[in-house]
């Protein structure tokens, strides 16, 4: 998909490890570890406005546009 | 107290049934054709022919019966929007459909299997477009499940 979530580098940056931030902002370790991996169709924007309240970041920060490649 | 459990059950035993009485007939059709012959007395010519289509319409009846009970099981076991379910919604329509050559055919001989054929392709289609429809919300369930 053309969206990267890069919660894990903002999770390294923040020295925060996933299961704190999932009790932080109220969901399971499993969703959370949906969205890290890139598996999530779609993100609520409770769930962003919760990651960025907890890691003091901008959903830009979290979220990243990248073209896909055509060949392969 | 009635309830939704209680009626998927009804219908897997009324399935299970049909299924024994389905299987017994498998075996004593011509019998069972003969006795039915012996109330009338006209056309005894034709009796082969339906028995030949009564075994030709075995195979998709057999499947059509096993797509049900696994469709009823699923069901049962809450998994109601899965892949597997659209899967034998399209088994059950194509079943419908292969009957239709079968009776169309056969009713050359019996005028009144082309009623049996013409509501064949009647249940062939809505099954079909229940099929889409359970496609599309399995879809829409599997984005909601990865919905964060």
């Amino acid at each position: 998909m053309a969206i990267i979530i890069n919660l894990d580098v903002m999770l390294a940056k923040r020295k925060m490890s996933s299961g704190e931030l999932a009790k932080k902002i109220s969901i399971t370790q499993a969703n959370l570890s949906i969205l890290k991996t890139g598996k999530a169709r779609a993100i609520r924007f409770s769930t962003l406005e919760s990651i960025c309240k907890e890691l003091n970041c901008q959903p830009g920060d979290i979220l990243e546009y990248k073209e896909d490649s055509l060949d392969g | 107290m009635w309830n939704s459990r209680k009626s998927i059950i009804l219908s897997l035993v009324a399935t299970i049934i049909l299924a024994a009485i389905f299987s017994v007939l498998i075996f004593t059709a011509p019998a069972f054709f003969k006795w039915c012959y012996s109330f009338l007395d006209n056309n005894i010519k034709y009796y082969s022919v339906l028995v030949k289509t009564f075994y030709a319409c075995c195979i998709p009846a057999a499947c059509t019966l096993t797509a049900i009970i696994k469709l009823l099981i699923n069901l049962k076991r809450d998994e109601v929007f899965i892949w597997q379910n659209v899967w034998l919604l399209r088994a059950l329509s194509w079943c419908c459909f292969s009957v239709v050559p079968i009776t169309f055919a056969a009713g050359f001989y019996f005028f009144s299997l082309y009623f049996i054929s013409v509501a064949a392709a009647f249940v062939a289609l809505i099954l079909r477009v229940l099929k889409n429809i359970m496609a599309a919300a399995t879809q829409i369930k599997q984005e909601n499940e990865l919905t964060i």
